[in-house]
């Protein structure tokens, strides 16, 4: 049992502690990255997992002179490419070159506007209808996901799938106009 | 901030099939073509991608948040419950402050429960052992399930699958209806039901015990399932396992792909092979619609030719009709200016099978749209200002394999009263006459119609909606079995006068046909 491989030596303990730093600091942004490559809620949650294992295991070989967000990223993007290769029949998966851009794109995105987006987003929740918030926590945090919500409601998957892309474009209208933008 | 008002509509809609995983090949290249295009198209798709990313936590704090103030609530004394509900107002900013709390911490609680799992403590008693970590088409006996499993738990489902994940490593799928005690952080019992367990190299030792004995891990993968009667059969994916029966001594050791029985206290090879045991969670198959639309405003080539020989669209006819209309059939015109399709209503009746050669009965085929027999599948028509037919004049929409094995749906003219008004029906035609039918409501020549046929979950309806008024009913009737074995059915629309020769006629536009197709 695992008991036996406690590894305690001062210069893994002050590691660990550099890599949670690094890791705490773009986190959020590392994950809205796995997620943007493989959208499937219940699957990046592994694959976030799975990312930073690796990421640890490789830490030593990273050079702190250069981003860790896009050093993360590599690594994130390839094993994205391996799970969803794992997949059955998965979903198409994008080319190397525009997970490259993808990279640059959620770079760009300021810290300060991740959070006004967050913030933004909590408020416009609150604003929604309460039959909609209620579609959308079955279809988001369900199992059964988008055709179980329908199958509940005697709809068609396909009619959910509208009335969620609605209720997205809801949203985001809400916090562009929140951001004033 | 920069972002593009989402006015783009169709690439709004590319990056919402792309989060509902319901992009095909071809428009996951659009897709991929226009962001590698445009920097602005990639900043908003990026944008896009962050509000699913972040609604998925704020969701999840949200959801932990309600289920926190609800133990909050139970430790409250009666009262100040009672006048906490009747007060609402202060409840709500507790309820923001403290989602916008955990959705501010969401993301930090995540990497710190993964970074916990990689660096984190072992575990003491009253610490979790395992997670939930993903489950299928559950039914938990309990009602919940279960989210952190402590020692002394129990993970109980009356169907479907739930993948639990052990803090040393190991993962355990459990396939219902199963009853499994968490004994502590290595050891399970399963009472009954089936489960595989993976164990990684450095949680060797994992056991799962049986009414009838156990199963040591020796670092493998293995399924393992228990009857009611306690009767356990393992089964050794990869790597090697040791099976005891109850008691002390018998101990055999099983390897890859050897099976065994333990029962009445001794354990025994069998020759049963891994075809019982689940091994994995497979994703739900992604349901698309695959449609036909036609809206009748041009010729299209190679279809079903009107009287001028012009194509409408419309590809199959009923088979068992129509067989001696011509091939520029005098009955239909093609109103491209219109938008429409003219259609005459001839003398015929799928009811005791009465003309058929000349009936008008039109659709398409739905394997054309990738049908097989399962799927789903829904056809609707509008038909404006509908005609004053005659006396049982009728028309509406079909599915069926032929004219005598079809169920079809419409209005129905009757006189009421010294009225001309229609009713709606839905009748099922098993061998040629119609059975089980089904008539509600009235409607006045001049309206506007909408027609949807639709099999859903199996089960076919019929919704008649009146555009001019603007209501609506649904009608349906006894399943139609005999269709449910079809791997093929037409589809389609029919105009008929089964007493009159009149040849009134009446229009059609969007008619549609869409069929539910699963992806894998």
């Amino acid at each position: 049992m695992p008991g036996g491989r406690e590894v305690t030596t001062q210069d893994v303990q002050t590691r660990k502690a550099e890599f949670a730093r690094y890791l705490a600091e773009c986190q959020a942004r590392l994950y809205g990255y796995v997620h943007s490559l493989v959208p499937d809620l219940n699957h990046a949650d592994d694959l976030y997992q799975q990312t930073v294992l690796v990421l640890w295991g490789k830490f030593a070989e990273f050079d702190r002179e250069r981003s860790f967000f896009a050093w993360a990223c590599g690594f994130a993007r390839f094993e994205a490419a391996n799970f969803v290769r794992g997949l059955a029949r998965q979903r198409h998966f994008f080319s190397d070159e525009l997970s490259l851009l993808l990279v640059e794109a959620h770079e760009e995105m300021a810290d300060d506007e991740l959070a006004d987006r967050r913030e933004a987003l909590s408020k416009c929740v609150e604003k929604l209808s309460p039959t909609d918030r209620a579609l959308l926590t079955e279809c988001y945090l369900d199992p059964g996901g988008v055709p179980a919500a329908a199958a509940r409601r005697n709809r068609s998957p396909h009619s959910v799938y509208n009335s969620l892309r609605r209720i997205r474009q809801t949203l985001l209208k809400c916090i562009i106009r929140a951001l004033g933008g | 901030m920069t972002d593009p008002e989402p006015t783009n509509e169709s690439l709004d809609a590319l990056f919402d099939d792309y989060l509902n995983g319901l992009l095909d090949a071809t428009r996951t290249r659009e897709l991929e073509a226009r962001l590698l295009a445009d920097v602005e198209a990639r900043r908003a798709f990026v944008r896009y991608t962050r509000l699913h990313t972040d609604l998925l936590l704020e969701l999840r704090a949200r959801k932990a948040s309600d289920r926190a103030l609800e133990l909050i609530g139970q430790d409250l004394p009666a009262a100040a419950r009672k006048s906490q509900r009747e007060v609402r107002p202060p409840r709500r900013p507790l309820v923001q402050r403290l989602a916008s709390w955990f959705a501010a911490s969401a993301v930090l609680l995540l990497v710190v429960w993964g970074g916990w799992r990689i660096f984190g403590p072992r575990p003491a008693n009253d610490e979790a052992v395992a997670w939930l970590v993903n489950a299928q088409n559950c039914s938990w006996t309990d009602g919940e399930p279960p989210g952190e499993l402590r020692a002394g738990g129990a993970v109980r489902i009356d169907r479907g699958l739930a993948d639990l994940r052990f803090r040393c490593g190991t993962r355990i799928l459990v396939e219902g209806p199963a009853h499994l005690d968490l004994v502590s952080a290595n050891s399970v019992r399963l009472r009954q039901g089936k489960l595989t367990a993976r164990v990684p190299t450095d949680a060797i030792g994992f056991e799962v015990l049986s009414p009838q004995g156990k199963v040591i891990d020796l670092g493998t993968e293995f399924g393992i399932s228990v009857a009611a009667n306690g009767v356990t059969d393992v089964y050794v994916f990869e790597g090697q396992v040791e099976a005891y029966p109850e008691g002390k001594s018998g101990k055999l050791n099983l390897g890859e792909r050897q099976a065994a029985r333990i029962a009445a206290g001794r354990v025994t090879p069998t020759d049963s092979g891994p075809g019982q045991f689940v091994r994995n969670i497979v994703p739900s198959p992604v349901v698309t619609a695959r449609r036909t639309k036609l809206t009748f405003d041009g010729p299209i080539d190679g279809t079903l030719r009107d009287r001028t020989g012009t194509g409408t669209g419309l590809t199959h006819r009923l088979p068992g009709t129509g067989e001696t209309l011509a091939a520029h059939d005098e009955f239909l015109r093609l109103d491209a200016a219109g938008g429409r399709l003219e259609l005459t209503a001839t003398r015929s009746d799928l009811n005791t099978q009465y003309r058929l050669r000349r009936g008008e009965y039109l659709g398409v085929r739905l394997s054309d749209l990738g049908f097989t027999g399962p799927e789903d599948f829904e056809i609707s028509a509008v038909f404006p200002e509908i005609p004053a037919l005659d006396f049982i004049g009728q028309f509406g929409l079909y599915a069926g394999t032929r004219s005598d094995r079809a169920i079809r749906g419409g209005v129905l003219k009757l006189r009421k009263e010294g009225a001309e008004v229609y009713t709606q029906f839905l009748v099922n035609n098993p061998d040629g006459r119609d059975a089980d039918l089904y008539e509600v409501g009235l409607l006045r020549p001049g309206t506007d119609l909408r027609l949807t046929l639709r099999r859903e979950a199996g089960k076919y309806t019929l919704t008649v909606e009146d555009l001019t008024a603007g209501g609506a009913s649904t009608l349906a009737i006894r399943h139609p079995d005999y269709l449910d074995p079809e791997p093929d059915l037409y589809v389609g629309l029919f105009a008929a006068e089964p007493r009159s020769d009149v040849g009134r006629k009446l229009f059609v536009k969007e008619f549609q046909a869409t069929v539910w197709a699963n992806s894998r």
